[in-house]
């Protein structure tokens, strides 16, 4: 276990899936987490289930694919904390999966405002207290499917490559500052699925056994343990990286 | 408690440089590790290493191959081999290593490469293929072992040795000036740095990380490498 005892860490998309399970993982660690999503509900629920386990994070509702509300997450954090360590831009709008010729301009307005924009506007308003303590940390999600340029997800894909892109520049820009940024492009089992891979066992054994480690990931115990790292001192010297905390499926194409 | 406590290690090329820098950290994080000053020149003596690293229950945890390359700069036309025996010799210890890791149904292996190579070819033909040639090894093995629970990454460090200052020395206001131009400004320490990446791809945070080549370079790789101003440009 790595200690991220006092460290304040901000998690987008927080309240189901790999976020979750980033906050949990992150505040059982130790970290002061503030995480948000677009619905109270389902922010509340998460809150909830974190004090059945025993951990605690405060929970921000809001859409970060709106400029003023994702600044006003890092706001909160700071007013919460007095101060931001690390950011996780997590959050990111699913994709209707239609071929690049039908996908609609609002297609890729949601697809760059809830990830790139976001990342961008959150990258930003924590940069002026990362600059003046000299250390801050940056973990953005991207997607093999977007690297790799799976069909069907253009939108996605095109948002995704964006956020990659652009974490290239912030790696090379603020490094002299002290701040590392980085993305992970995850294959992570999701409670879609799990119970989809029940049902479908030939599919599961398909889907699985073209990763070297025959497995998805767990967002706490794989994801989350990968973040904590990238937060710790391991990681001081890690920037401008692409990990696909994936088992090795990189090292195979999407179909 | 430790991170790495109970666990046995094989750093190779772990007397010194990097390597005895890599060996010291896994020290300090509660491996049990046991350093060897080169690579083996046979698959029996690859076997006799990991013989004499692992627990007296046959348990070998983590390898380590730590050799930081030491290049000669020429043109291509006065090179005498293409791959360097280092990366014969990685894959003998690596051999040597499976079948206790597939026994145990874990492992983590890290191969050091050269950061030159991506970006800088010139005058280094052969350092620079025996690199690829050691990355590519490492996701054949990332591959074809990860269902066995082994996990096969590569570290290319920018790291602060003796080989970095020896090169350092033909140019030392050039180098530095590339070096400061990189994305952190400035070389890595082998045991807070180098080793830092190492216990990322070692302990619990590179669980599912497997078949990459991890950079420790402060983010070197993204702009002209320092020995840019070593190695003559004809």
């Amino acid at each position: 276990m790595t200690s991220l005892d006092g460290r304040v860490a901000i998690v987008t998309g927080g309240s189901e899936g790999i976020g979750y399970g980033l906050v949990t993982r992150l505040a059982a660690e130790g970290a002061r987490v503030v995480f948000c999503s677009r619905s109270v509900d389902k922010g509340t629920r998460a809150v909830e289930a974190l004090k059945d386990a025993g951990l605690r994070a405060d929970f921000v509702q809001a859409d970060v694919g709106v400029r003023e509300q994702a600044e006003g997450v890092v706001a909160e954090a700071e007013a919460l904390h007095g101060r931001v360590d690390a950011l996780i831009n997590n959050a990111q709008a699913e994709w209707q999966w239609v071929p690049v010729e039908d996908k609609r301009d609002e297609d890729y307005a949601r697809a760059f405002d809830s990830g790139f924009h976001a990342t961008r506007w959150l990258m930003n308003a924590v940069l002026p207290g990362f600059r003046e303590r000299g250390w801050g940390r940056i973990v953005n999600f991207g997607s093999r499917r977007a690297v790799f340029g799976a069909k069907l997800s253009a939108d996605y894909n095109s948002a995704k490559e964006a956020i990659r892109g652009l974490t290239l520049s912030v790696a090379r820009e603020w490094g002299r500052h002290n701040i590392t940024a980085n993305v992970i492009c995850p294959a992570c089992e999701s409670a879609g699925t799990v119970a989809y891979f029940r049902e479908h066992p030939e599919m599961a054994a398909r889907t699985l056994g073209v990763i070297p480690m025959r497995r998805l990931g767990k967002p706490a115990e794989d994801l989350g343990a990968l973040v904590a790292g990238l937060l710790s001192e391991d990681a001081r010297f890690i920037t401008g990286q692409t990990l696909f905390a994936d088992g090795g499926l990189h090292l195979k194409r999407p179909e | 408690m430790s991170r790495l406590d109970g666990q046995a290690a094989l750093v190779t090329h772990g007397a010194q440089g990097l390597g005895a820098a890599i060996a010291q950290r896994l020290e300090q994080e509660g491996a049990r590790v046991h350093a060897v000053a080169a690579l083996p020149d046979s698959p029996e003596a690859a076997n006799a290493m990991v013989q004499a690293a692992a627990t007296s229950e046959g348990r070998l945890d983590i390898l380590v191959n730590a050799e930081e390359a030491a290049p000669a700069l020429a043109p291509l036309e006065r090179k005498q081999w293409l791959v360097a025996p280092s990366a014969q010799r990685v894959m003998w210890i690596m051999q040597a290593a499976f079948p206790l890791m597939r026994e145990q149904g874990s492992g983590r292996i890290v191969n050091v490469v050269a950061l030159h190579g991506d970006s800088l070819n010139r005058q280094l033909s052969d350092a620079v293929a025996t690199s690829e040639a050691i990355k590519s090894l490492t996701r054949s093995a990332a591959e074809e072992w990860g269902s066995h629970g082994i996990l096969v990454n590569a570290i290319a460090p920018a790291a602060d040795t003796e080989a970095f200052r020896a090169l350092r020395a033909g140019a030392p206001d050039a180098v530095d000036a590339l070096v400061a131009a990189s994305p952190m400004g400035r070389m890595g320490d082998p045991v807070a740095d180098i080793g830092g990446a190492v216990m990322l791809l070692v302990s619990d945070a590179g669980r599912f990380l497997t078949g990459h080549v991890l950079y420790a370079d402060g983010g070197q790789h993204l702009t002209p490498s320092p020995f840019e101003a070593v190695v003559p440009s004809e």
